[in-house]
């Protein structure tokens, strides 16, 4: 049999008010008061789809070693590359190996659902192997619209094989619809979308119960028998519609977390299958759906080894969270409103890809070094040892450190520092294991801080060079987020 | 008891890497006592490593006698007692914090 | 087997220019300032000088690389001008390889200048450059240095188990004496006294260092001609000479950065550096045989700290020191006595060789009864280039003889 292995989930730390968005643009657009109601999840200045997409796959590996996998897929709608594969991005800061397949899944909202499936065809055709299937996306309304008040940012992440399922794959229904509900050119920022009661009952009324009743010829069920259904409808009423014409048990219908993280795109069927995952009890059926040019809709089971579950969920990321009480922050951190960096701002840094290649390991997976001699850790990788007793040379085998985690030794929040979140808060950790490193600080406010408290590290976005469209990744730390009990 | 000098009002008080002024003086009544608080601006346009600015509350203390003499250089001092306490500082730091929204910083002598 | 420099090397003039902001003057302007004033001072002309040394950091915006522009402003005779550069020592690099020139016997008459020309960029602070290498655009932090000595004075405050209120009152005094002393000094960038009040009244840059503790960006450059003494007697046979005992640097190993021994709260390099200086000086109590200082000052906290790590305060007791004004312009051991960094600002090559300047010029009691500083013998010049975990450390000591 194949199935999930694992689940990892990540919503960003601020959540945005909608009635603070609305407050700002009602001027413009009253009627979207409808919409106004609790809050979505913003990526911070310093995430994108790449970086929510490693923090959900470094949540699912929890317990997992990594040199397992045989592939890594990546499914976002908001990558940040044309060319240059986004899942490498995506593998090299899991710290996988080199020889495995990767893949970018784009093009619709069921991106994260044909990712998923294509891993579980690799692992039934490959005795189980083991593939990490992260989504996330980052989508932008303009200001003023519907879509910027319902879009919400996040990650998840679906290790899936052949060991140990907690989730049994059962078959699946697919179906492709050129249904133009929204779209993005290629050289488009915003979403576009037709008219919202065309969407509702030609679109989710219709095909929503399709893919459900496709799937339930497909596997010999009837809906009833589903003990969790979910599927993305961010339309209150529609979903009202679409139980009630297909006699679905209110109770069964999973929450699609509209009023606390917002509608996550390709992320969203997911995430929401991490979550009920997460709450889980041997031998409930699951059906989950996705909706965006057709749909894919796969039938899961539960296993006992739900019981002993390893990796990492989506309740902890859900309570751990800030508010971002400031719309024009949110404005400028997506480069939808121009702000004014100074002339410092403008002084320009190239990449220089010759370096990024030899140094790959080190930027990408945060590899360090230990020395064999002295048996000393150490960050960036070094070829003479820094302990001053030991000083060898070329005695160094290679360390994964992302996922080791750290202390605090020093800190500062400096109001001195060019930052897009003033003050900038950064300091020296030591790893888990030795050694010790600077690391800008983030999601994080300096209160927040002490010396001794454990840090994780987390994949973020460097900057960004707007003259040559590019995003430069590297680590940074922020305090250990809680496990949920 | 500490001395605080009051500096003129809406003057740059110029070190190498920057300046501040004082904006205005003022008096935050606290569990029964008064808290003597500047409000001032800085802008650090000369520093080695950068430039920024601020708006910061700068408390003094606790209010014992206000402008109750001038000093040498023509200024009127005021005594005041150092505010310690942490919670104390934490609920004076809210209340200033709620007076003036946007200053990025309350700082206690 | 080596034997050091001490007394190989004499200084026989030296000159200064004021630092600010120099909007008028580009970087051969400056140049030549400080060229004409040491000129004047060694009592010698440019056909006599054999060969420079040229201290500056930042190319951005300044001389342009090599020695060739240099030689080009002052119009050299086709002699070598060596640039030399190790961040905020450069200006002490460069009197280190004139007076290594002379010692060596290579040289007679050696030029070392050192300039720097920051105020072109059109922003505050200093030019955005890769200074610290390709890797750390990415690895390294969004960090600047107030925030990086913020973090000595936490670790520093911690160690000693002092209250930080206690540090602070040590470092408000440290840049309270400094201004007091450069508003003597007419070439100084800020000639202002500042009050304690005012002092502690600034905002916070990175806690717990303030507006106060923090150093500036300035234009500026100063320069000083070698020679060996024997020279220098037949030029001028009435003067004293002022000998060069030691000349000491010590760059961080990685370890402070790396691997997790170091404490954070001193630098090894300056305990390093001024260890091997006393060494060669012959110094055996510095405490008691150093009369005056000029230290780099960058922060106030990074003066506090100089303190003990020249082994002059026992460790810890540096606050104490400080605000019994041990180091004021009338105390045991004057430090920062033209007011140091907190007024001149910066600029980064003529830094080491401004210390050297205001030391060579106490020594020779050049300055009025308000600056001067009593009957000095031995003085001590530090300039500390980088951050507490990765630096530059230079030491120089000088001696009337």
């Amino acid at each position: 049999m194949v199935g999930i292995c694992s689940i990892g989930g990540y919503v960003p730390r601020y959540r945005l008010n909608r009635m603070v968005v609305y407050g700002a643009m009602s001027w413009l657009a009253p009627a979207n008061i409808t919409n106004a109601r609790g809050e979505k999840a913003v990526a911070n200045f310093d995430e994108d789809s790449i970086t929510m997409a490693v923090e959900a796959g470094m949540d699912c590996m929890h317990g997992f070693d990594r040199n397992d996998l045989q592939g890594v897929y990546l499914a976002t709608t908001t990558a940040p590359y044309k060319e240059r594969q986004n899942a490498n991005l995506v593998s090299g800061a899991l710290g996988a190996p080199d020889f495995i397949r990767t893949a970018d899944f784009g093009g619709s909202l069921k991106a994260g659902t044909s990712a998923l499936l294509s891993a579980l065809e690799y692992a039934a055709a490959n005795d189980g192997g083991k593939v990490m299937v992260c989504a996330a996306d980052c989508r932008l309304g303009k200001m003023g619209s519907v879509q910027e008040l319902r879009f919400g940012d996040a990650g998840a992440a679906l290790m899936v094989g052949g060991d140990d399922v907690i989730a049994e794959y059962k078959g699946s229904f697919s179906a492709a619809h050129d249904f133009v509900d929204h779209l993005r050119g290629a050289n488009t920022k915003y979403d576009r979308m037709w008219e919202e009661r065309w969407i509702r009952d030609v679109g989710y009324q219709h095909f929503v119960p399709e893919a459900i009743n496709g799937l339930c010829e497909k596997v010999g069920l009837s809906p009833g028998d589903f003990d969790k259904i979910l599927y993305p409808c961010s339309y209150g009423g529609a979903r009202k519609k679409i139980n009630k014409v297909m006699e679905l048990d209110q109770e069964k219908i999973v929450d699609d977390m509209l009023g606390t993280v917002g509608d996550t795109g390709a992320t969203q069927p997911l995430l929401m299958l991490a979550q009920t995952l997460e709450q889980a009890q041997p031998g409930e059926k699951i059906l989950v759906m996705s909706f965006g040019s057709g749909c894919d809709a796969l039938f899961f089971e539960v296993t006992e080894n739900i019981k002993k579950m390893k990796g990492g969920g989506v309740t902890k990321w859900l309570n751990r969270r800030a508010d971002l009480d400031n719309y024009q922050k949110y404005l400028v951190w997506r480069g939808i409103a121009p702000a004014d960096t100074g002339v410092r701002g403008e002084e320009d840094k190239m990449t220089r890809w010759s370096l990024v290649w030899r140094e790959h390991k080190a930027f990408q997976s945060l590899q360090g070094v230990k020395c064999k001699k002295c048996g000393a850790q150490q960050f960036p990788p070094q070829r003479v040892c820094a302990n001053p007793d030991c000083g060898a040379i070329d005695e160094m085998e290679p360390v994964y450190l992302a996922d080791k985690g750290g202390t605090i030794f020093s800190y500062t929040g400096d109001m001195l520092a060019a930052s897009i979140d003033p003050p900038a808060v950064y300091g020296a950790v030591i790893f888990n294991g030795g050694g010790r490193s600077l690391f800008d600080f983030t999601d994080c406010v300096i209160d927040d801080l002490a010396v001794g408290k454990p840090v994780e590290f987390t994949y973020r976005i460097k900057r960004y060079d707007p003259r040559r469209d590019i995003t430069v990744y590297f680590w940074k730390a922020t305090p250990a987020v809680e496990e949920v009990e | 008891m500490a001395e605080h000098v009051h500096q003129s009002l809406n003057e740059e008080i110029r070190s190498v890497a920057g300046y501040y002024i004082v904006l205005e003086e003022g008096v935050l009544k606290y569990n029964g006592r008064e808290v003597l608080f500047l409000v001032q601006a800085a802008e650090i346009d000369t520093s080695c490593c950068g430039s920024g600015g601020m708006g910061y509350i700068y408390v003094p203390g606790y209010l014992q006698s206000l402008k109750s003499y001038k000093n040498d250089s023509g200024l009127w001092v005021s005594e005041v007692e150092r505010i310690k306490d942490e919670d104390e500082r934490r609920e004076i730091e809210g209340l200033l914090r709620d007076r003036y929204p946007v200053f990025q910083q309350v700082s206690f002598a | 087997m080596a034997e050091g420099i001490r007394d190989k090397v004499v200084i026989l003039g030296m000159g200064c220019t004021k630092f600010g902001e120099r909007w008028d003057m580009g970087s051969d302007d400056l140049l030549l300032e400080s060229y004409q004033e040491c000129m004047e001072d060694a009592q010698i002309e440019k056909k006599d000088i054999q060969a420079t040394w040229l201290g500056t950091h930042f190319d951005e915006v300044n001389l342009g690389k090599g020695g060739t522009y240099a030689s080009a402003a002052l119009h050299l005779p086709l002699i070598p001008v060596t640039r030399t550069e190790n961040f905020c020592a450069s200006g002490t690099e460069a009197f280190r390889g004139a007076a290594y020139a002379v010692a060596s016997g290579a040289y007679d008459m050696v030029l070392a200048i050192g300039v720097e020309k920051l105020k072109d960029t059109g922003y505050g602070g200093l030019p955005d450059s890769p200074a610290f290498g390709q890797e750390a655009l990415v690895i390294g932090p969004n960090a600047t240095a107030p925030g990086m000595f913020a973090q000595l004075a936490t670790a520093y405050a911690a160690k000693f188990n002092l209250p930080m209120e206690k540090v602070k009152e040590a470092i408000t005094h440290v840049s309270w004496k400094s201004h007091q002393n450069g508003a003597k000094n007419p070439r100084a960038h800020l000639r202002r006294e500042v009050t304690k009040e005012q002092i502690m009244g600034a905002p916070m840059v990175a806690y717990p260092l303030g507006l106060f503790d923090c150093c500036g960006v300035s234009d500026g450059s100063a320069a000083a001609i070698v020679t060996t003494p024997e020279i220098a007697k037949k030029i001028k046979p009435n003067d004293p000479l002022i000998k060069v005992k030691a000349l000491q640097i010590s760059v961080s190993s990685g370890e402070e950065a790396m691997y997790d021994k170091w404490d954070g709260a001193s630098l090894l390099t300056t305990q390093t550096a001024s260890r091997k200086a006393y060494e060669e000086a012959g110094i055996k109590d510095p405490r008691k045989e150093i009369s005056m200082m000029e230290v780099h000052d960058c922060f106030s906290i990074t003066e506090l700290v100089t303190m003990e790590n020249l082994w002059i305060s026992p460790p810890g007791k540096g606050p104490e020191d400080v605000l019994n004004g041990f180091y004021d312009l009338d105390g045991e051991i004057p430090c920062q006595t033209d007011g140091g960094l907190k007024c001149f600002g910066h600029p980064i090559g003529a830094s080491g060789l401004r210390m050297i300047y205001e030391m060579y010029s106490q020594l020779l009691g050049r300055w009025s009864e308000d600056r001067a500083v009593k009957n000095p013998k031995l003085a001590l010049t530090h300039n500390l280039g980088g951050v507490p975990n990765q630096n530059v450390c230079s030491i120089a000591i000088f001696g009337v003889d």
